[in-house]
């Protein structure tokens, strides 16, 4: 780890299919329209397998970690 | 009928191969498009497009489907069955649309299906599945599960989500069965597509009417004046045909595969019920929906060594690219103490399964609550399974127990 990470969740691109809240339902959550928002923008450095998880497995390619 | 109709590559696809001893595992050709990389084209004939055969490229290998289905360059809908007459045209039916006007369809849908928004379903979904068991029980030793267990649950789930009697819910079956059956003629296709347009019409012509706090109300207030009334037809359409045959046989398999493997079983009841996780296990060895929708590539493509061209039809191996050792190692077998596994099952892209996390709850409460019922729970018999070779999606036709 070189610094704090970064979230960040595209809007515009999630499709809303809730993958992000299966893998990390105390960081990701999804709006009343489905769509998904970072709920703990600053998780344990411990949690970046599951950041990592939770973009690659994204099928709108919506989340970036970095 | 197992041996013959594996063999019979116009009425099984490439895609959807499977193993002629096991059941479930990708078939050998399958299995060696999959490793060699290539994407072959195969024959195959789309019931309710046309009778004709025709061709499309194999896309098999998990880092393959996952890519593609992903990119913008292959898309779904009419430029994939340029063919009068198809179902592809049906305004508002979102697994046919791309870009935009998917985007705005699946929006309105969506937000009634989040992971929360399905979870708050589960006390009503497991009344269900006790009432059925009830059913179960009273109908004793010998009784047929998937006609008693998993084919009702997904249509009266339906019926509860759309506001309507649980009586239609026998109708819902057939014209799903019938749409999903590559034996079914083009007539018959399309006059159970009739039943279904006339079915839901009623229901959005009455909701708009006399709103309620059923989803078609929902979908039709949230739609506005953006959503026309063959629109709501459409979605109500894909609610229907998509989460009917697929949850059923998604369970019924479950229980099947749970039967014969008892090591797998013990993993269950250790756990107190089948977990979510183990859910999605189940779903990647099964890949009881073997192949996703047939696409069409937009614009040439080239990846590795292989290539599209503009307007050539692709079919994508889900179950090739569940069992691929890229994505589960060299034990591709069942193992429900595996992290929940990143398969396709339902799909990757912006085609997705709306309907995903309903799916993992009935099928999870089902073998949970079925188990519990009935702990000695056994098939009556499995060397003469009735395998649905010939449909969409896979599946056994019966499965007889006693406990």
């Amino acid at each position: 780890m070189t610094g704090p990470v970064r979230i960040a969740v595209d809007g515009e691109l999630c499709i809303a299919s809730g993958q992000c809240v299966l893998v990390a339902p105390d960081i990701f959550d999804q709006d009343d329209d489905g769509i998904a928002i970072v709920i703990d923008p600053d998780p344990a450095p411990g949690r970046q397998a599951d950041l990592e998880d939770a973009a690659n497995r994204c099928p709108a390619r919506a989340i970036v970690i970095s | 009928m197992a041996s013959d109709t594996m063999t019979d590559e116009v009425s099984i696809r490439l895609t959807s191969q499977r193993d002629p001893h096991g059941h479930v595992a990708p078939g050998s050709e399958l299995r060696a498009a999959r490793d060699g990389g290539s994407w072959p084209t195969f024959e195959y004939r789309e019931p309710g497009v046309h009778t004709d055969i025709d061709h499309a490229s194999a896309i098999t290998s998990y880092r393959d489907v996952r890519e593609l289905l992903g990119s913008t360059a292959i898309i779904n809908g009419q430029a994939a069955y340029n063919v009068a007459g198809s179902r592809a045209q049906q305004p508002g039916n979102l697994l046919f649309k791309n870009g935009a006007e998917h985007r705005r369809l699946r929006r309105i849908l969506i937000r009634h299906f989040t992971v929360k928004r399905v979870a708050a379903l589960r006390p009503r979904v497991e009344e269900l599945v006790d009432g059925l068991l009830d059913t179960v029980a009273a109908q004793g030793p010998g009784t047929d599960l998937i006609e008693n267990l998993t084919r009702p649950l997904p249509a009266l789930v339906f019926c509860e989500l759309m506001g309507v009697p649980y009586t239609h819910h026998q109708d819902i079956l057939g014209w799903t069965q019938t749409l999903l059956s590559l034996d079914a003629s083009f007539e018959e296709n399309h006059a159970a597509a009739a039943a279904i347009k006339d079915f839901l019409t009623e229901i959005v012509r009455r909701v708009t009417r006399e709103p309620g706090a059923d989803l078609m109300s929902a979908i039709v207030a949230e739609g506005g004046d953006d959503l026309s009334e063959d629109e709501a037809v459409g979605m109500g359409t894909i609610l229907l045909v998509a989460g009917m045959d697929t949850t059923s046989h998604s369970t019924a398999l479950s229980i099947l595969t749970l039967l014969q493997q008892p090591d797998q079983l013990a993993i269950v009841r250790a756990a107190g019920g089948l977990a979510e996780p183990a859910t999605d296990e189940l779903i990647r060895y099964l890949s009881p929906v073997p192949a996703a929708q047939l696409r069409c590539a937009a614009e040439d493509i080239t990846l590795g060594e292989n290539t599209l061209r503009a307007g050539d039809r692709v079919m994508f191996s889900l179950l090739a690219a569940n069992w691929d050792p890229e994505l589960i190692g060299s034990a591709p077998e069942l193992d429900l103490t595996r992290p929940r596994p990143n398969h396709v099952g339902f799909g990757y892209g912006f085609h997705q399964c709306p309907g995903q996390h309903l799916a993992r709850l009935e099928v999870s409460v089902t073998v949970t609550k079925l188990f519990e019922r009935f702990p000695a729970l056994a098939a009556v018999t499995d060397d003469s399974l009735d395998w649905n070779e010939r449909g969409l999606i896979y599946g056994i036709n019966r499965l007889p127990v006693t406990w």
